[in-house]
């Protein structure tokens, strides 16, 4: 059916994640099966867009014959993922992706689609809250379908340093794949750093100005600098001698977030749409995936905490416990724990002084909990801990109403240190504002509405109220 | 347990009132010697607490919600969670006796009676039996403070001395006032106090279930206070408080609103068909109320079976996992007794689902009314053996036998989409518990035999190199004294084996 007019557009996905490696070849698409119950995930190849360098066509949309993250020198190859331009056609109409034959039939052409990009690393400026700390890249007007670096610059960098933070291409479109697509592909994964004066083998290159800026030897809680963050002093650095203070070592990464904003014109009107993309490092453990992700948090975000019994589904829960397991399959659990001798528990620091304080236990001693391991130290090695989560898993997947719901953290419990609250579920991992790992309202909900009134008898909660019907509970 | 010397004793210390009004407590004649009594009084107490357990298990699983009208659905669902709950807290004193086995050097128990055989120093009657008002009638009286009275005691015990074939229930609590008694008089120097390493811990088994009571004991008070705990927890008040201080939470509190609460309901379809008495028996019996209860359909009877040798498990996975030192910090590698333990909760899980698949199937062949329950039927021995490698010889044995039974019954087609996922569920742990357990066998495998000629150290021929390092490390353990048994030095040994192969296979500088 012809097209008269766009009315919509629309970049989908509107949130792309990259992933750093200083490989030129992108990392190959795959999908992630299920094969063995209590075994890895199966990572099988699939279709991948291959886009020739040269050119920035799409020349072939087959599956690798295996999937690798290495290239043959062995570096880690980036995602790079593709941001894809839809269109609405009619009023109620559906979106679908927008075509080169689109653009025809409104006399248009790939050239009249522009790109005005924009990416930004602020942590700095989140530490120092000086402007002139954030790292910015841009590049307006993109229309060619050549490789544009992003190179982020801050007014603090040494004259004409940058830092790059990977490339954005506009696809060319042909006849085998016309779709209008923009591919961002991230950074190597270099640490850069500050003019110190002495040679520092951690750093690529050095951009950071310590006479304009105070990023170096910047610690949290410096007056005038914005508050700290929970946790604190997230960035490398070297403690004071009395370990009050963390002080920055001038270091600056190469992950960047941004926006990609299409815009075209048509019939005189300017209709535009931006999609999200940003790059973090690698993933090692592909094949497992952690029990709360951001996709949990995403799903909370769109269809709210609640879920009620009607609308129970086994699958999802069977899903968060294998999860669940994939995830302590991957932790030194002992170490965790806080098991005394283990994995060098406690170990000396540069003063000599006992440090116990690199496990979950020992962390807790910073809010002021004594100090003792979370779980019982014979029920938590790795090999009783992953063996625990296999069974339950299965009791799960056999249909079994999910009994554990009462032992699961509720979002509001996370700063319980008792015996008690350390030992719910998730167990020894911390969220993102340091304190205890809850799941998401909503995959509480979840797990919840799979079991009726398996969370009744909580903690705390007597049946006194059924009991005392009658004077003192006995009648006479 | 052995009948011939047991007899009933009144004491003065106990006048409190039993239902039938006396004051009872087994002891032995001729009396035994105040630590030989404890054992005796411990060996009927950790029966009891593990024929308690399975009868409220049963008892739990008999429910059924889904039979129930909607408007009583959630209520049979909290009593169904409320007597897991208090069977749950039953192993936790199972755990506790067991603890106190260990204080005064006494072998541990897990036998408990099994039907059809009277046991008159059981509460009532060992009875698998689906719940009913006559079942928790006796299940109230069992766990009743002494002191009470009233119209609606008085009914309750008439209806449990129905139930239990004209028998007074007793209460159990007499049993623990005798044994706190018998604890007072025991030589402190006779006590274990080193066997705390061995004994079960709150923090093994109360993970999520703060009301799971075990307490370990090193000395005469924390004994005394363990069997306090136990009662109390039972009958709901520490004794001699008066009766307007029981505990809501006590099994007594909580078995008596059920009690109410099921006698003011329409019972009719809250209480699935199980049978009462069920068993696997080849044959016939005469006595037609165990033949009421006997699974002659043979998919039901095949799922029985598996309930049966996952019942075993559990119990001996339990049984070696008190027998090994817990780990207070120091875990290197995989704790073997974590690793049972977790086996031991897996096999908990197992029977929920096996209780619920097996209500689904039909008892007898040719159909009736009759439905599958777990038989709970106690395997011919729950003795470990003396070595520790012939204990996780055991469990291999009891795995690949399991493995094999889900074979059969695959074969045999899968009742249900549930069954079929957990016989799928159930292989796949099978086979990685296994492999652990191949792996803790591969680790205590002996040396081999005197007069293997040694074998140059070669990088390609490992196991030379463990050979030798074996051959240091029993040097070692000579010069410590006598072997020791336990895995923990085993492992310790075997990872010594490992270290010294990597750094030996390394070539020499003049190769």
């Amino acid at each position: 059916m012809p097209i008269r007019d766009i009315l919509e557009l629309r970049i989908l996905p509107p949130l792309v994640l990259g992933r750093l490696g200083s490989s030129d070849q992108p990392m190959d698409n795959y999908a992630v099966k299920i094969d063995e119950p209590l075994g890895y995930r199966k990572l099988v190849p699939a279709p991948t867009l291959t886009v020739s360098p040269k050119t920035g066509e799409i020349t072939s949309a087959k599956p690798p014959r295996a999937v690798r993250f290495r290239d043959d020198k062995q570096l880690i190859k980036p995602v790079s993922p593709f941001l894809e331009v839809w269109a609405r056609f009619e009023q109620d109409g559906p979106l679908v992706p927008l075509t080169t034959d689109h653009l025809r039939q409104l006399k248009l052409s790939p050239g009249d689609v522009q790109w005005n990009i924009t990416a930004a690393n602020h942590k700095v400026f989140r530490r120092t809250g000086t402007p002139a700390d954030k790292v910015e890249a841009r590049i307006d007007a993109l229309s060619d379908h050549d490789s544009h670096p992003l190179l982020g610059s801050a007014k603090n960098f040494i004259d004409g340093k940058v830092i790059p933070f990977g490339s954005v291409r506009y696809i060319r479109p042909n006849p085998e794949f016309p779709e209008i697509r923009l591919r961002f592909t991230p950074a190597t994964g270099k640490v850069y750093g500050s003019r110190t004066g002495t040679r520092d083998r951690n750093i690529a290159e050095i951009v950071y100005d310590p006479q304009k800026g105070d990023w170096l030897n910047h610690f949290d809680g410096r007056r005038g600098t914005p508050p700290s963050t929970t946790p604190a002093a997230i960035y490398a650095g070297t403690d004071t001698a009395d370990g009050a203070w963390h002080i920055s070592r001038g270091y600056l990464d190469d992950t960047c977030s941004g926006i990609a904003e299409v815009i075209l014109n048509v019939r005189n009107r300017q209709l535009s749409a931006y999609g999200h993309f940003t790059s973090g490092p690698p993933a090692f453990a592909p094949d497992s995936f952690p029990v709360r992700t951001i996709a949990d948090e995403l799903e909370q975000i769109a269809f709210g905490p609640d879920v009620e019994p009607e609308n129970a589904d086994q699958e999802r829960v069977i899903d968060i416990v294998r999860r669940a397991l994939e995830t302590v399959r991957l932790l030194n659990t002992g170490v965790m724990n806080g098991n005394q001798g283990v994995g060098g528990l406690p170990f000396r620091d540069s003063t000599g002084a006992l440090n116990n304080t690199n496990n979950m236990a020992g962390q807790d001693t910073g809010l002021r909990r004594a100090f003792t391991p979370i779980f019982d130290p014979a029920i938590v090695d790795a090999l009783a801990i992953r063996a625990r989560h296999e069974r339950i898993l299965m009791a799960v997947a056999a249909r079994t109403p999910a009994w554990f719901v009462h032992i699961l953290r509720t979002f509001d419990q996370v700063g319980d240190l008792t015996d008690a609250g350390r030992r719910k579920m998730p167990g020894m991992m911390r969220g993102a504002d340091g304190l205890y790992l809850a799941l998401t309202r909503r995959q509480y909900n979840t797990i919840r509405a799979s079991a009726p009134l398996m969370g009744t008898l909580e903690e705390g909660e007597s049946t006194a109220a059924d009991f005392f019907g009658a004077k003192n509970g006995i009648q006479e | 347990m052995r009948l011939r010397h047991l007899t009933w004793n009144a004491s003065k210390g106990m006048a409190a009132v039993t239902s039938a009004g006396h004051a009872q407590y087994p002891s032995h004649a001729p009396p035994l010697a105040p630590r030989d009594e404890a054992w005796f009084l411990l060996n009927i107490a950790a029966e009891i607490e593990h024929a308690l357990m399975v009868q409220y298990l049963y008892a739990a699983y008999s429910l059924d919600p889904d039979g129930a009208r909607a408007d009583q659905r959630d209520t049979v669902i909290k009593w169904r969670l409320s007597i897991l709950e208090i069977a749950r807290e039953e192993m936790g004193h199972l755990a506790t006796v067991q603890n106190l086995l260990r204080l005064i050097g006494a072998p541990l128990t897990l036998e408990r009676d099994e039907f059809p055989f009277g046991t008159p120093f059981y509460p009532f009657e060992f009875q698998l039996e689906p719940l009913s008002i006559h079942s928790l009638a006796k299940y109230v009286v069992a766990e009743m403070p002494p002191g009470l009275s009233g119209r609606e005691i008085t009914t309750i015990r008439r209806q449990a001395r129905d139930a239990n074939r004209g028998k007074s229930v007793n209460r159990v609590g007499a049993l623990y006032r005798r044994l706190r008694s018998v604890f007072g008089q025991i030589n402190a120097t006779d006590l274990a106090a080193d066997s705390a390493g061995v004994q079960a811990r709150d923090g093994e088994w109360r993970l999520g279930y703060p009301r799971i009571i075990v307490l370990g004991a090193s000395d005469k008070k924390s004994a005394l206070a363990a069997i306090d705990a136990i009662s109390e927890q039972g009958e709901g008040i520490p004794a001699p408080k008066p009766a307007e201080s029981i505990d809501p939470d006590s099994h007594f509190a909580r078995f008596l609103t059920i009690y109410r609460q099921f006698a003011k309901s329409r019972s009719a379809g809250l209480v699935a068909p199980v049978p009462t008495h069920p068993n696997l028996q080849e044959g016939p019996w005469q006595d037609k109320n165990m033949e009421a209860g006997r699974f002659t359909n043979p998919t039901a009877k095949l799922w029985a079976q598996l309930g049966n040798k996952r019942y075993r498990m559990l119990l001996m996975f339990l049984t070696h996992a008190l027998h090994l030192e817990a780990p207070v910090n120091r875990v290197e590698q995989a704790s073997p007794r974590g690793l049972l333990l977790t086996f031991c909760f897996g096999e908990m899980y197992n029977l929920r689902s096996l209780a619920a698949i097996l209500s689904k199937l039909k008892l007898k062949t040719g159909g009736g009314r009759a439905v599958g329950a777990l038989p709970f039927e106690l395997p011919f021995s729950t003795r470990l053996s003396e070595r520790e490698i012939d204990r996780w010889r055991l469990h291999r044995d009891l795995l690949s036998a399991a493995l094999k039974l889900a074979e059969q019954i695959s074969s045999t087609g899968s009742p249900s989409t549930n069954a079929g996922e957990f016989l799928t569920a159930i292989q796949a742990t099978d086979r990685a518990a296994l492999r652990d357990v191949e792996n803790m066998i591969a680790q205590l495998a002996p040396r081999p035999a005197v007069g293997v000629q040694p074998v140059p150290i070669n990088a390609a021929q490992p196991q030379s190199q463990a050979m030798r390092s074996r051959r240091i490390v029993d040097r070692q353990q000579a010069r410590r004294g006598a072997e020791d048994g336990t895995v923990a030095h085993s492992m310790l040994a075997a990872r010594r084996m490992e270290r010294y192969s990597r750094r030996r296979s390394a070539p020499r500088p003049e190769e």
